[in-house]
């Protein structure tokens, strides 16, 4: 079973969304505040309709706009988790998952339910009211409520926003294994590109309703197709520069930037003279030793930051001659500690040819990165 | 005694379902649609 979506309307939120989802795929829906996220998620369960598209699963089309074809929420089956979860004040953790379960006789619901607040691990809380429990048992029943219904499709809206660090990285590691004995597609939206990355099979980055790129994670940090994706991903090392030869023989596209020549592998849409971004993850930043520093794309730099948690350090290093440009990678702490990575040490580093993404120019980044790290305040919640 | 348990345990049930005042409307809406949808 596929979900398979388009939706489009231009009021109150504009939307232009394609969405594809496979039985046992998690998709991941990122983007900053007001990108339509959670709107996509209701024109999925028909909570909101849009002004045109189409919404299909498997063979059912439940949404189609130019055959007039709006399938009502509750004949949808779709589990849905909301951010605040929804759960009835008034009704106990055994009630709330009940109230899904009205397709089986009366006397048949009450097992279902234990069974399925079992499965979310809360036995023994069932006669307790959302009022009574913690976050993160109010986000099991809404999840075993979700799917106590035995959906075609689970969407989640931000499950662990309201949660705590700790709380929330339990039941992660809960939902993980969770989505492995589910055969349904399952939609995730989220704000926290961790989190979305830990999860997903693909995520899909959103910008004012309009789908930028679908792709794996890794791919899509790896490959961005637009600077505006490589900045709503979060990407620190993202500057401007000039084509200034290509060579399809030696798989190299030359670029000069801050005066020098840096070496991409071929990226044959663009020609000389082409004004573009590129893209580098901080795993394809590498920290070399001085008298590595003849190699292809190596950079002197002073390290202006050292931020280390949990054996990771990030470090930020500005390149020589240009205070205002920085360059971030991440390295074990304990190999910082051993090269000396404290602020004002002099190193080396390498910019890996093959991490090196070229995407079109974009007119908020300069040659020196991003002239406004967040212009319109929307990259961050 | 069992009255006064009784009165007890509802008075406790108020208290809780007072706490749980769903303050934003965003979770009014939630509920709203959590309705509609298990129909």
């Amino acid at each position: 079973m596929k979900l398979v979506a388009r939706l489009e309307q231009s009021a109150p939120i504009p939307l232009a969304a394609d969405i594809a989802c496979d039985s046992g795929e998690l998709l991941a829906l990122v983007g900053p505040s007001g990108s339509g996220k959670s709107t996509i998620l209701r024109c999925l369960a028909g909570l909101h309709r849009p002004s045109g598209g189409s919404v299909r699963c498997g063979d059912e089309t439940w949404f189609d706009a130019s055959r007039g074809v709006d399938v009502s929420p509750q004949q949808r089956r779709v589990g849905f988790v909301f951010q605040h979860y929804a759960l009835f004040p008034h009704l106990s953790a055994l009630a709330n998952v009940m109230v899904a379960l009205q397709h089986l006789p009366t006397r048949e619901r009450a097992a279902h339910a234990r069974h399925w607040l079992a499965r979310s691990k809360l036995e023994g809380l069932e006669t307790r009211r959302p009022a009574e429990l913690s976050g993160g048992q109010q986000q099991r029943v809404a999840i075993a409520r979700a799917l106590a219904r035995e959906p075609q499709v689970l969407l989640l809206d931000e499950p662990f926003s309201a949660l705590d660090q700790v709380t929330r990285r339990k039941l992660l590691r809960q939902l993980i294994e969770l989505r492995r004995s589910l055969a349904i597609p399952i939609i995730l939206v989220t704000h926290d590109l961790e989190e979305a990355a830990l999860l997903a099979d693909s995520m899909t980055v959103l910008h004012h309703g309009h789908t930028l790129q679908t792709a794996a994670p890794d791919e899509l940090l790896a490959r961005p197709v637009s600077a505006l994706v490589a900045r709503l991903t979060d990407q620190p090392n993202l500057f401007g520069a000039t084509v200034s030869a290509q060579s399809a023989a030696t798989d190299t596209t030359l670029i000069d930037w801050l005066g020098q020549p840096l070496q991409a592998s071929h990226h044959a849409a663009f020609a000389v003279g082409d004004r573009v971004c590129w893209v580098l993850p901080e795993a394809g930043v590498i920290l070399v030793r001085d008298h590595q520093a003849d190699r292809e794309n190596t950079f002197a730099a002073t390290v202006s930051e050292r931020l280390a948690w949990r054996g990771h350090a990030t470090v930020t290093a500005y390149i020589a001659d240009h205070r205002d440009v920085a360059l971030s990678f991440a390295i074990g702490t304990a190999v910082a500690q051993r090269r000396g990575i404290v602020p004002g040490a002099r190193i080396a580093l390498q910019l890996q040819k093959a991490a090196i993404c070229l995407t079109p120019a974009d007119p908020a980044i300069g040659t020196h990165g991003s002239i406004n790290a967040d212009p319109t305040g929307e990259l961050r919640k | 005694m069992n009255e006064r348990s009784s009165r007890a345990d509802i008075l406790a049930r108020v208290r809780a379902a007072l706490q749980h005042d769903p303050a934003s409307a965003e979770e009014r809406q939630a509920i709203k649609h959590a309705r509609r949808l298990l129909g």
